[in-house]
């Protein structure tokens, strides 16, 4: 990366930053109920709200500490995160959802997805069926540390996900092994209950 | 007093392109310089960062044996290098001036045989004792990125480990004249030590043929420094056919096996992971023409198949894990993958045999329940 390609992307970041700090995120009150497409969570708590369409971030105290997101209807030669495609995106390559995709592989693509962004140890288990909302679903649990030079900060997440004709939707949390986790994953469990996904 | 001017001018620019003496042993003790005692404040600051780095690869027998192969190359300094692996899928190698040499497991995975991996770290050698950083960091003052590079090489930032690597390696970028002189001194180095002289230009070639199908050079930094890797390729190939020696030297394939074998499939994990399937496959390919590793190679192929999924790859894949689960030392994740690639493929019957065999081999898989409820589907 070149210093001024470096420059630029800490500049987006900067900006970034400062639209978080300038309060403009939502918050949604405890017992609310969200609708992304036609899924929907009731909200145990109350938290900022980012994101519109088919996605939706949902944290109490930074996305660092505690993400929990909800994706709906991604398609095939999408981005699991819906993030727009880049040159290699493009050409078919990189972390896409196709069509066909199993739990496996979903699962699988999201490991791929993580180790893409830069995160380190990145490990997936307990894959198992699971309930979403009235359909027939999955889901598994992650681990992995954040990157860089004075990372190495244990993260874990939870996937809850279902393929439903060609399309991938999913619920994910993750925040530091260290308190974060343990503090919010009742209220994460608490949230993939009250899903509704109707068949 | 223009004739003053004159005078001061051309003082200033011999000031700034006076050669620098080599790094000699024990270097620091001799660093005088401010610009040059910074730097070394600099990295030695990334460096206590990076020894707890996520990324680095903390495994006893392959830092030996990438020690010992900096030493043979470089008896004389080798004391005052420090060479940390990193695992990072890319093709990617980079000196600081303060000793510290890192190398990227995607540079190792590439890697045929010990010849090529002395070339990666020769050329890195010669940076060092030649200081092409200090002049660099020289020029890097005078532009606005600098502060950014200090920053981020001091890592006081959230930011990641490959902006951060990125800061370092973008201010590292060595001009035309360095990196052909790392290049030459490398090779004599090398070569000195009796490795195959043919190893530098071999290497150039297999990446290149890898890089042709990625518009976007991913590879390394390496690909965005001069010469262009063409004519990299062609120089180094000049200086073997010169030396002479280029059928009787040392290769050191089961040296360098052995150093890579416990990895080598995490390594390539890592490479499916970024999902470039052409420029992997093309890898891939070749790396299933060497003497060690074909059975982590063949799993790695099927697996390329069946993430890709275009028309045909699903009975590659699936050709390609008939292979690859004949090896003794098979993975059981194999026979679980298999299983999908089967059960993609309509051979329902085919994938409940493979997805028993893995719950067979283990029970107490974390995915067990799902893989049952593939085995019980009508």
């Amino acid at each position: 990366m070149k210093i001024s390609q470096l420059i630029k992307t800490l500049s987006v970041a900067a900006l970034l930053l400062m639209l978080f700090a300038c309060g403009v995120a939502p918050v949604v009150e405890e017992n609310a109920v969200i609708r992304v497409k036609d899924l929907s969570v009731s909200s145990p708590a109350r938290f900022s709200q980012f994101g519109s369409g088919r996605e939706r971030y949902w944290t109490r105290d930074g996305l660092m500490l505690n993400d929990f997101r909800i994706f709906a209807d991604v398609r095939p030669g999408e981005s699991l995160f819906l993030s727009p495609k880049g040159r290699a995106e493009r050409r078919g390559e990189g972390s896409l959802f196709k069509k066909g995709m199993d739990a496996l592989e979903v699962q699988e693509l999201f490991v791929d997805a993580f180790k893409s962004l830069g995160a380190a140890d990145v490990s997936s288990e307990n894959l198992r069926p699971a309930a979403f909302g009235a359909r027939a679903g999955f889901r598994f649990d992650m681990r992995f540390k954040s990157a860089g030079l004075g990372g190495g900060l244990s993260y874990r997440a939870v996937v809850l996900a279902e393929v439903e004709g060609n399309t991938l939707s999913y619920l994910y949390f993750d925040a530091p092994e260290e308190f974060y986790f343990g503090r919010d994953i009742a209220l994460v469990e608490q949230m993939f209950a009250s899903l509704q996904a109707p068949k | 007093m223009r004739g003053i001017c004159l005078l001061l001018v051309l003082m200033l620019i011999g000031c700034a392109s006076a050669p620098l003496q080599d790094a000699v042993v024990n270097h620091r003790e001799s660093v005088q310089d401010n610009d040059e005692a910074g730097l070394w404040d600099v990295t030695d600051r990334a460096e206590a960062l990076l020894k707890s780095a996520p990324e680095r690869v903390r495994d006893v027998a392959l830092q030996s044996y990438v020690d010992a192969l900096t030493c043979r190359l470089a008896p004389d300094i080798c004391g005052d290098i420090r060479v940390y692996v990193l695992r990072q899928a890319q093709f990617n190698a980079f000196m600081m001036p303060n000793g510290v040499m890192a190398l990227y497991t995607g540079l190792l995975l590439r890697c045929e045989n010990e010849a090529q991996l002395a070339t990666v770290i020769a050329h890195e050698l010669a940076h060092y004792r030649k200081r092409h950083t200090l002049n660099n960091w020289r020029r890097a003052k005078n532009t606005s990125g600098w502060l950014t590079a200090v920053q981020l090489m001091a890592g006081g930032t959230a930011v990641g480990a490959v902006a951060t690597l990125g800061a370092y390696v973008s201010m590292a970028s060595f001009s035309r004249d360095q990196e052909q002189e790392a290049d030459t001194l490398g090779f004599q180095a090398m070569v000195k030590q009796n490795f195959d002289a043919r190893a530098p230009s071999r290497m150039w070639r297999n990446l290149l043929e890898e890089e042709r199908v990625n518009p976007r050079p991913f590879l390394s930094g390496l690909f965005a420094s001069h010469p262009a890797p063409p004519q990299r390729e062609r120089y180094l190939s000049e200086m073997a056919t010169a030396s002479g020696l280029a059928l009787a030297n040392d290769q050191g394939v089961a040296r360098f096996a052995a150093a890579v074998k416990a990895h080598r499939a995490d390594w390539l994990n890592d490479e499916l992971a970024r999902r470039a399937y052409r420029q992997s496959e093309i890898l891939l390919a070749r790396l299933a023409t060497l003497s060690f590793g074909q059975g982590d190679v063949a799993l790695a192929q099927a697996a390329l198949y069946r993430k890709r999924d275009e028309p045909g790859d699903l009975a590659r894949a699936v050709s390609a894990y008939e292979r690859a689960i004949q090896q003794s030392d098979v993975p059981a994740t194999a026979f679980r993958d298999f299983g999908l690639a089967l059960r993609k493929s309509a051979r329902r019957q085919d994938a409940r045999r493979a997805f028993q065999e893995y719950l067979q081999r283990v029970p107490q898989a974390s995915d067990a329940a799902m893989i049952q409820s593939y085995i019980n589907e009508n």
